[in-house]
């Protein structure tokens, strides 16, 4: 009796315990992100996707390493300072650029192009599943009905398709063209030209289904855009990217000008210029530390043109390169373009270090937008303008033999009425109109699109020698496929 | 869940209390003089079931037909009695043998060390003592072979890393698992006292590591606290410590005096009307030659001024009773450690414990063991905040002349923010004075374990653990803060941030223990469930511009200003294990284990894994007589215990932030395993000469299946995915030597050495090599050590820039070596142009190459006891034998111009090198070889003298009544280091993603180890 006791004890003890033993699945959920699953089962979150997408594509190019490093090596905006690999670009004689995973700076190759390739497979996989019959029926124009906006949700893809491909294009030497019909398996890179026609191919597809197709969408940052705003947008970055895409004077000469007019005659009237969200997503690295004294300064190079002839005379405050063994210099005397006083900031001596190259000094930093740091980053970040857009279009009248006096005027716009500068009259050869517009376009959009003057400075063969034209495909992604490293830079090393 | 886990606890205790009592035994236990001897343990064989004698020797328990009992006490011989049918057995305890230590972690039940047939170590009361740890592992500090104690930092509240024979995770966690009282720990050590402490295990190797699967790669550290049962049965004993004493800094490197600028003139001083240019001043003018040879006119020495002499505080009571059926102890201890950065509170940390033992009857035992612990930390001086930079480094950034402690001109408030002239930062002790930047923990650890042995063949055992911490941390800048530089825009405005971190962790092991002699053949077998859930939660808001001057909180802030941030994790598992080992004639050792973990970690289709070891030993001393060799024994093992993935590392991962998606940024892996840590140790311990003990152990480890992130194209839209794709080799050598040196009545000598060396290799990696760490210094490729720094590399031979010449040139006649042995050109050497060459490749790219290597040569501890008549003296010694530091605070220093290195007034005039040469060394701050440094050191961690009075010496003064004993001490630690590194110390280390700072040696303004003298008094009654 006393051993039955004990046993069925001791049985009921291991019966209790395994009873207690199916406790909890050993499926645990991520509650902090999102999957695949999450983000593309409900065609009704593709409005908002897409809408996440253009904050993304923003943060993927205009944040640190997209922009600051790429305005150094154009000489427009001037840092010595490491970070960002700004030092690396600015550093005369040119030297290859590090395309190794090691580089401690491996960020400024690398970060356009996963982020930007991160936007864009999202965004065919949206198009892809639209394409399967997943139809996005929603409520999209408040009024209290469900409708189909499968076309909507394709322009606004198309739109971001063509933005990424077209920053690819003007960044890299070659990249994947990717888009919903892609087989990824038989994959292979494409060159510069052909992403760019890739991209102008998807922005024209944006524009027919955004004239097609009338609504407003919040997908901006800040505005509401109407479906023709949208279109003029995407028709817009046609033209920017047709004139951003070409390597040399060259390419530029033989770019595709007739295109440029006509996209850009029927691009965004307005400055494109999404409100700042206080630096979660859509916020802007040069506007915050590009226009801090200690930072970095407006290039000597841009300086020495905007001051008077008499200034930029040896021992004048503003000769260019910067003199050796000098720390500081005086203002510029009056008299130059009234933009030094609207825009910039005289700073007195940088706190660069001068054995890293006194061709980086300069005693003017960029202030323009200075309203956008004191805000705490919440106010408009002026990115595609329209006086970016007049002078595409200036550009394209005089290299298709149009009406320079219209150039002329468009010119004028800033170079009259914010710079001061006599007006010019269409008279003027083409070279110096163009020679106008660049230097507007140093003087303006600096800030607001870093990259536009390297691309601006690239197609004029204008970069210091040895300055690199596009990027190499980032080591990163050449490790992951199994193919040689290889880079760009150095003199004879450009492209 | 909690709910179904109590129920089932209720469950199994409730059946356990309802077992029966049989019949009683009782008797005396007397020594050879036929005095009682109390304390003995008295415990039915094959049971965890016993008494202990009291004051008179007296013991009484019930015990079944043909039970044996063991009588055991420390210094005499353990015998075994068989009952009978006797009911009186009285006993005389001789033979005093030497103590027999047994050890608890990786074995099925308690197992004497002469019978392990792997390494596990033990460190017990009387050498933990002698310096209590401000942390539980502190102690450990070179006192065990192949473990290597890292305090990265010095931070008060901060905690050490442990290292266990190098590494066996390339990209994860190193961290040994830490058990306490059974509970398997899951946050900070540093909320753990060490004056509880009753003996450290440390299980080094993947066989003794195996019991615990795949939490077990980096070993396991088991800490068992003091409890009721270990002192006299009947007896009451109270301890009172206290300890108070001052910490400092012991060393501090030197900073310049010099600039290499011109110094303002009268003239300067008359054409500055505003005041601010002071005479005899570096001015804004550099001097032609660039040269940091000019005295600045005052040199404040920053550091002094810094660093004080700050208050340790330690007072703790402790309670032991143990009556018979209930023992319990308890503790209180306060310690106030404000560390040495002026202005700084550093912790506070008040800890309670209550662990309580009771026998129900004679198969029936429950145990409690609880710990409540509260801290709180001032971050000011450890780390930066919102608005402030770290203070260490604004501290090196101070120009010569700041005058730190001048009020603000702006508001009269003290610490004048912007007292630098050139430099960037901004004054630490502003933010230090005027930031509120706090943390405050709160933890919980408690086992509540059941056995029941129904019969001295079987126990089954019931054990509940808990571990919570709940951690909230504040910073707070009120309205009008002057720093706006490294504030920005809203610092003036005012800043709230709370953030609240909570671990809720609970197990469940359900043990059943078999046991049974057949013949000379002694089997232990032991099945084991565990169950394990483990939540996090962490939430964070902040805010900005303050409506109300003063208000620490929330609602204080702009709504529109608020950001927030949640982080939400769940790990469960459900593990089984079983372990069989056999000892025939206490000689010839056998050991198997197999544990099968399922694991929410695991990838979908892996979500169960093996682990297992096989161990054997020959205890040769048993079978032969060996001249002068008390014990010989060899052993082997070979055993395989796991490394768990991190939490996210098995899922596709789309970021999601302020309702949006941020992008595409992991795939899934359903395939992800736990990294292996399969290991083969040998190894044989020998006692000779009735003196010495002497331990080799060689243990090879071959990692497989490291979990890393892996690149994915870009084509895919995906960054990364987690996988199983290297592995990582460790070879150790360990050796350790004791000896009880000499002995008599009035001496005791003693001393202990541990040496142990270890390589490693990443023999395996399917992807391409890659850096990673801070500042990506650190390689890793296949075929090369781990911990390799990787950088770019200054030449010191012209064979290295033979490629930097053109064809038609000699490379003699381009670069040459000046007295620094660097590569400089020589149209520049001596010139302010001079500057260093760094490697390039053939196309002119900067090759970034190997240089250095963490790993040290060897590492060797020593420690002494030596006791005439009441007085100890008790030192341990660390030595670290070279394993390289990445120096980030020295390089730093050389940007800024304020290291002892830039200062060209203590160089002879032809040798001074100017400001393009030292930038040219600085390199804008990328990793290169000039700041990889020796990081060779020989400290002296503990230093203790004490003087104990017994109740002989104390009935002299007539306080026997009063007390037991006293024991007062005089305490150092850290007191010493020996080092050829240039910065504070050279044991320090940064963790980085999942990694610790025990692999990451890289010195980046760290808060300096510091030294501490303190006095304690300890009264017991």
């Amino acid at each position: 009796m006393k051993y039955l006791l004990k046993y069925s004890l001791i049985a009921t003890l291991v019966f209790g315990v395994s009873s207690c033993s199916f406790f909890e699945e050993l499926e645990t959920p991520n509650k902090n992100d999102l999957e695949v699953a999450d983000v593309l089962s409900d065609p009704t979150t593709y409005p908002a996707l897409i809408s996440s997408s253009f904050g993304n594509f923003w943060n993927a190019t205009m944040v640190s390493f997209p922009t600051m490093p790429v305005s150094v090596a154009a000489q427009e905006m001037s840092m010595s300072w490491g970070n960002w690999g700004a030092r690396d670009l600015g550093t005369i004689p040119r030297l290859p650029l590090n395309n190794t995973q090691s580089y401690g700076n491996a960020g400024l190759i690398e970060d356009v192009w996963f982020n930007v390739y991160g936007v864009l497979v999202q965004t065919n996989n949206i198009l892809k599943l639209i394409d399967e019959g997943n139809d996005v029926i929603v409520d999209f124009d408040g009024d209290g009905n469900t409708e189909n906006i499968n076309d909507i949700v394709r322009a606004g893809g198309k739109l971001l398709q063509g933005l990424s491909l077209g920053h690819l294009a003007m960044r890299y030497d070659q990249a994947f063209i990717v888009d919903e019909n892609t087989d990824v398996a038989t994959l292979g890179f494409s060159p510069y030209d052909e992403v760019g026609a890739a991209a102008v191919t998807k922005l024209e597809e944006a524009v027919v289904l955004f004239n097609a197709n009338t609504f407003t969408a919040g997908w901006i940052n800040g505005l509401n855009w109407t479906n023709t705003q949208f279109a003029q947008f995407a028709s817009s970055y046609i033209a920017r990217i047709i004139a951003g895409n070409s390597r040399t004077a060259a390419e530029n000469a033989a770019a595709n000008w007739n295109k440029v007019l006509t996209t850009a005659n029927a691009g965004l009237p307005m400055d494109y210029a999404p409100i700042g969200d206080g630096g979660v997503v859509w916020w802007s690295r040069i506007l915050i530390q590009g226009q801090d004294a200690v930072w970095a300064r407006l290039s000597q190079r841009v300086v020495t043109e905007m001051a008077i002839p008499a200034d930029r005379a040896p021992g004048g405050p503003a000769p260019y390169p910067w003199p050796d063994g000098v720390a500081s210099l005086p203002p510029l005397t009056a008299g130059h373009d009234n933009r030094v006083t609207t825009d910039l900031t005289y700073s007195g001596a940088p706190s660069f270090s001068a054995d890293r190259g006194y061709y980086f000094f300069s005693s003017y930093r960029y202030s323009r937008y200075d309203a956008y740091p004191a805000s705490s980053f919440t106010t408009p970040m002026v990115n595609y303008s329209a006086m970016e857009r007049d002078t595409y279009i200036a550009e394209a009248l005089i290299r298709t033999g149009g009406s320079k006096t219209q150039a002329a005027t468009l010119i004028n716009n800033t170079r009259v009425t914010r710079g001061g500068l006599p007006a010019l009259t269409g008279a003027e050869s083409d070279q110096v109109l163009l020679d106008a517009i660049f230097y507007e376009r140093r003087a303006e959009i600096g800030w607001t699109w870093p990259s536009v003057i390297f691309y601006d400075r690239r197609r004029n063969d204008d970069l210091e020698t040895g300055t690199y034209k596009h990027m190499p495909v980032p080591a990163r992604e050449l490790n992951v496929l199994g193919v040689e490293l290889y880079t760009f830079g150095g003199e004879g090393m450009e492209m | 869940m909690k709910r179904i886990l109590l129920l089932c606890f209720m469950f199994l205790t409730v059946f356990a209390f309802s077992a029966l009592a049989q019949r009683t035994v009782s008797g005396t236990v007397t020594d050879d003089n036929g005095e009682g001897l109390p304390g003995v343990n008295v415990v039915i064989k094959g049971t965890t079931t016993g008494a202990t004698t009291d004051l008179d020797g007296n013991y009484r328990l019930t015990v079944e037909d043909g039970a044996t009992l063991i009588f055991s006490f420390v210094g005499f011989e353990t015998q075994e009695i068989e009952v009978g049918a006797r009911t009186v057995i009285d006993i005389t305890m001789g033979g005093i043998t030497e103590l027999q230590e047994v050890v608890i972690t990786g074995v099925g039940s308690a197992t004497s060390k002469e019978k392990l047939s792997f390494v596990v170590e033990q460190i017990g009361e009387d050498m933990l003592q002698q310096t209590p740890g401000v942390s539980a592992v502190s102690g450990l500090a070179g006192k065990m072979a192949g473990v290597r104690v890292l305090n990265g930092s010095g931070a008060p509240g901060s905690e050490p890393n442990i290292l266990i024979r190098g590494a066996s995770n390339i990209l994860r966690s190193n961290d040994p698992l830490i058990i306490i009282d059974g509970v398997l720990t899951e946050a900070s050590l540093s909320d753990i006292n060490g004056e509880d402490i009753k003996s450290i295990e440390v299980v080094k190797g993947a066989a003794a590591a195996s019991l615990y699967g795949s939490r077990a790669s980096n070993g396991v550290v088991n800490i068992q606290t003091r409890r009721g049962t270990d002192g006299k049965q009947g007896v009451t004993t109270v301890k009172v410590r206290s300890e108070f004493g001052k910490s400092f800094i012991p060393y501090k490197p030197n900073k310049t005096t010099s600039t290499n600028r011109v110094l303002n003139t009268q003239a300067d001083v008359d054409a500055d009307p505003s005041g601010a240019t002071l005479l005899g001043y570096p001015s804004n003018q550099i001097k032609p030659d660039g040269i940091f040879d000019t005295p600045w006119p005052v040199v404040i020495d920053h550091f002094d001024q810094a660093f004080t002499t700050q208050d340790f505080f330690t007072q703790y009571v402790s309670i032991q009773n143990n009556s018979g059926n209930t023992a319990v102890f308890a503790s209180a201890q306060f310690q106030k450690q404000e560390g040495i950065i002026i202005l700084t509170d550093g912790s506070e940390r008040t800890n309670l414990r209550l662990n309580i033992d009771h026998t129900l009857n004679e198969k029936l035992t429950f145990s409690a063991s609880n710990l409540y612990s509260f801290s709180n930390v001032d971050l000011d001086g450890a780390v930066g905040s919102a608005v402030s930079t770290d203070p260490m480094f604004a501290l090196w950034q101070l120009d010569p002349a700041a005058d730190i402690f001048a009020p603000n001109e702006e508001d009269g408030t003290p610490y004048n923010w912007n007292a630098n002239f050139f430099g960037l930062e901004v004054n630490p002790l502003y933010a230090i004075n005027s930031v509120t930047n706090l943390e405050d923990r709160t933890r919980f650890l408690g086992n509540y374990t059941l056995s029941y042995s129904p019969l001295d063949w079987m126990d089954v055992e019931a054990s509940f653990s808990i571990d919570k911490l709940n951690r909230n941390r504040n910073v707070f800048v009120d309205q009008g803060y002057l720093d706006t530089f490294s504030a920005g825009p809203n610092g003036p405005l005012g800043i709230v941030d709370y953030e609240s971190f909570e671990i809720d962790s609970e197990t469940l092991a359900l043990n059943l223990n078999l046991y049974k002699q057949f013949g000379d053949l002694t089997a232990k077998f032991r099945a084991q469930f565990f169950y394990e859930n483990r939540e996090t939660l962490e939430i964070q808001a902040a805010g900005s511009n303050l409506a109300f001057k003063g208000k620490n909180t929330l609602e204080n802030v702009d709504r529109t200003t608020i950001t927030l941030n949640n982080n939400q994790t769940k790990i469960t598992a459900n593990n089984f294990s079983g372990i069989l080992a056999l000892d025939y004639r206490d000689t010839y050792l056998f050991d198997a284990l197999v544990r099968r973990d399922g694991v929410s970690l695991f990838g979908d289709n892996e979500r169960w894994q093996t682990f297992y070891r096989v161990s054997g030993g020959y205890r040769i001393s048993q079978d032969f007589d060996l001249p002068g060799i008390q014990e010989l024994k060899v052993r082997g093992s070979y055993g395989v215990a796991g490394g768990r993935p991190d939490f996210t590392d098995q899922y596709e991962r789309i970021g999601l932030a302020d309702g949006n998606s941020t992008g595409q940024f992991q795939t899934r892996n359903p395939n992800l395993k736990p990294s292996l840590n399969q290991e083969l140790e040998v190894g044989f311990d020998v006692n000779f000469l009735d003196k010495f003990n002497f331990s080799f152990t060689y243990a090879d480890a071959h990692n497989p299946d490291q979990i890393m992130q892996v690149p994915l194209s870009a084509s895919t839209g995906f960054q990364q995915i987690v996988d199983n794709v290297a592995t990582l080799d460790a070879k150790t050598f360990e050796m350790s030597l004791g000896a009880s040196v000499f002995k008599n009545q009035d001496w005791d000598i003693s001393a202990n050495v541990v040496w142990d060396r270890t390589t490693m290799e990443i023999t395996e990696l399917n992807r391409a090599p890659f850096s990673v760490g801070p500042d990506n210094a650190f390689r890793i490729e296949a075929g090369q050590p781990f911990g390799l720094f990787y950088g770019e590399v200054l030449a010191t031979s012209l064979s290295q820039v033979e490629n930097q010449v053109a064809e038609n040139q000699n490379v003699e006649d381009i670069f040459t070596i000046n007295n620094h042995g660097f590569v400089v050109r020589k149209d520049q050497i001596g010139t302010d142009q001079e500057q260093v060459v760094y490697l390039r490749d053939d196309d002119g790219v900067l090759v970034l190459d190997v240089i250095g290597d963490i790993t040290p040569d060897f590492n060797m501890g020593f420690n002494s006891t030596i006791t005439w008549k009441n007085i100890t003296l008790f030192m341990q010694w660390d030595w670290k034998q070279g394993g390289d530091v990445y120096n980030k605070t020295f390089q730093f220093g050389v940007r800024d111009n304020n290291v002892e290195f830039t200062d060209q007034a203590l160089v002879p005039y032809a040798q001074r090198k100017s400001f393009t040469y030292i930038n040219s060394i600085y390199n804008v701050n990328k990793v290169n070889s000039f700041f990889v440094e020796d990081g060779t050191f020989i400290k002296l961690r503990e230093l203790a003298l004490s003087y104990r009075l017994g109740s002989s010496a104390l009935s002299k003064v007539g306080l026997d009544n009063a007390f037991k004993g006293i024991k007062v001490s005089a305490i150092g630690r850290n007191i010493l280091t020996f080092t050829k590194y240039s910065g504070f110390d050279p044991e320090v280390g940064q963790a980085n993603g999942s990694v610790g700072a025990n692999i990451y040696r890289y010195d980046n303004f760290n808060y300096p180890n510091f030294a501490t003298f303190t006095g304690s008094v300890e009264f017991t009654f």
